[in-house]
């Protein structure tokens, strides 16, 4: 009696491992069409020259790429500009987000409609964000520039996006403009998660607005501060559909991003080989913040 | 103000509020109105009038935004499912792995994906337009759903075992249909990360007939189009009404997926 129950458990644990395999063979097939072919061809091919044409004229060059990497000027440009940017827009939208999210919680009226306004750009592609900012720019009808005409401030007048000192600045705005909205809605989920009975305690104690946020609220959002800071560097680090359509990296490369760097050398220059180390570098720093994530999440799922 | 509000708190926050979205409104309104510039409702007009392709443009946004979903949906809740609860080697190395690729940008394998769509005969395709960039869109549709399907518990999966159906049906008839949650989540989010996206199309759309919105206003910018910015705008409105209606109608049933739909930038 017992052989045929253990080998009909065997055939329930092969179906279950066959099972397995046959849902995620769509995904493994897309992504090592993708994903894992396009890592080992990029990692491959950083140590080529190669205009990305002909296979042919394809020739090995060690080092090269990575040494004329690490050399060019624009490398350090384009790393400081991502600071820069990763720097101010985290903080920013950490701020704003937070703000916009604690003058929505005692919901009073209108509070979905403003949740909403926030959240919109959002939703709406980096080319209408783009093209719209490109139009509060502009030098002569744009509003900016209009207003400070109008006001007398002549002096302050830009070519925004044409001004070497000004034209990174705007793209950070365009982008906390387009992303503040997410931030608030991270910061609504962590609020909710701490207690009422730690509010009222703090109420009862007689602590005050700026001392409950303080001690209670800021130290309490702690998960949600990770999440975000993450999230911004992450998304630093591939910033590219805004800059392209603002600046294409200038005027005078004053913009460049890796991401822009990358594009360039591909699209424009057809310089694979030295594309693929600019990849290569930017893969890297994406799966170590991609590790450290899921890290914090291991930890907060513990916790 | 955290647990009571007292009168002069309520009337800052409100005022606060208010400055905020006019903030918000100023840019929207800006666009809005410069889009009747000059010509008034004739620059919506002249957008399908004047032999601009904006019909097949419109089409091909829905259609590869569509695919997309399908795909995504398709692909993702079936391994989802399996990574939350089907029991195989490797089961959670794999998983790792997909979630380590999973904030890489699509631009960083330009060069393969040139080199594959060149060798499959796919550039200026559909299949070009709709399977890159629904790929790198996979593994936040995986975490979303695998993350629900966790909070499932087994014991409909044993009862399903019990009365004898294999786990296509315990995935199909049981998980799937309780997912649906999550799954209008990752619908929503996809659905409008493909209809905005700029960077597929630009590697891989080559002729005006292959364009999608996001490049029909890069196409109207050029001069062959005449560059007119009030065209541009309305261009621009008539891409973001979609967008902001489905997020108006889905915004009761998108929780968690906010925050998760912002992930992918």
């Amino acid at each position: 009696m017992k052989k045929p129950k253990s080998g009909s458990l065997l055939r329930m644990k092969r179906a279950e491992v066959l099972s397995g395999y046959l849902f995620i063979t769509p995904i493994i097939i897309l992504l090592g069409l993708f994903v894992f072919y396009g890592l080992f061809y990029v990692f491959k091919l950083s140590f080529y020259k190669w205009d990305g044409f002909m296979p042919e004229t394809m020739v090995f060059r060690g080092l090269k790429n990575y040494s004329i990497l690490i050399k060019d000027p624009l490398s350090l440009k384009a790393i400081v500009n991502v600071v820069i940017f990763m720097l101010s827009t985290v903080t920013v939208q950490m701020f704003l987000g937070l703000c916009i999210a604690l003058l929505l919680r005692p919901k009073l009226l209108g509070h979905s409609f403003f949740k909403a306004i926030v959240y919109i750009p959002v939703t709406l592609s980096t080319v209408v964000i783009a093209r719209t900012f490109m139009g509060l720019y502009e030098p002569y009808f744009g509003i900016i520039n209009v207003f400070l005409r109008n006001m007398g401030l002549d002096s302050l007048t830009r070519v925004w996006l044409g001004d070497p000192k000004t034209a990174l600045w705007c793209i950070i705005i365009a982008n906390i403009f387009q992303w503040t909205g997410a931030q608030m809605v991270f910061y609504i989920a962590g609020l909710t998660t701490i207690s009422e009975d730690v509010f009222e305690a703090a109420q009862i104690d007689g602590a005050g607005f700026w001392k409950t946020l303080k001690s209670i609220v800021w130290p309490g959002l702690w998960s949600t501060h990770t999440t975000v800071i993450v999230l911004g560097i992450v998304g630093a680090i591939k910033t590219f559909d805004i800059v392209w359509l603002l600046t294409q990296g200038g005027p005078g490369n004053s913009t460049q991003f890796p991401a822009t760097m990358l594009y360039q050398a591909v699209a424009q220059n057809s310089q694979a080989g030295y594309g693929a180390a600019i990849s290569v570098f930017m893969i890297v720093i994406s799966v170590l913040l991609s590790a450290l994530q899921i890290s914090f999440n291991k930890k907060k799922q513990e916790a | 103000m955290f647990k009571s509000i007292s009168r002069k708190e309520r009337i800052i926050t409100q005022v606060l509020l208010i400055i905020i979205t006019a903030i918000y409104l100023i840019p929207m309104g800006f666009v809005i109105l410069s889009s009747f510039k000059v010509g008034g409702i004739k620059n919506y007009t002249y957008l399908f009038t004047s032999g601009f392709p904006i019909l097949r443009m419109i089409f091909n946004s829905v259609f590869v935004s569509i695919m997309q979903v399908l795909l995504i949906v398709g692909v993702s809740s079936p391994a989802a499912f399996a990574f939350s609860k089907i029991n195989f080697p490797g089961r959670d190395k794999i998983f790792l792995v997909i979630m380590l690729t999973m904030s890489i940008s699509l631009l960083c394998f330009i060069t393969p994906l040139f080199q594959t769509m060149k060798f499959l005969g796919w550039m200026n395709t559909y299949a070009a337009l709709i399977l890159p960039a629904a790929t790198f869109w996979l593994p936040i549709a995986i975490l979303i759903l695998k993350n629900y399907f966790d909070s499932l518990g087994n014991e409909l999966m044993e009862a399903t075992k019990i009365e004898g159906g294999g786990y296509i049906t315990i995935w199909y008839s049981v998980y799937a249909p309780l997912s649906k949650p999550a799954t209008v989540n990752v619908i929503v989010f996809a659905f409008i990360n493909s209809w905005n996206d700029y960077l597929n199309p630009l590697l891989f759309s080559r002729t005006e007939e292959m364009r999608t919105l996001p490049m029909a206003v890069i196409s109207l910018s050029s001069s062959i189009h005449g560059a007119r910015p009030e065209i541009i705008f309305a261009c621009l409105v008539i891409m973001a009404i979609p967008s902001i209606i489905i997020y108006l109608f889905f915004q009761k049933h998108l929780g968690e997926g906010m925050t998760s739909g912002a992930v992918k930038g």
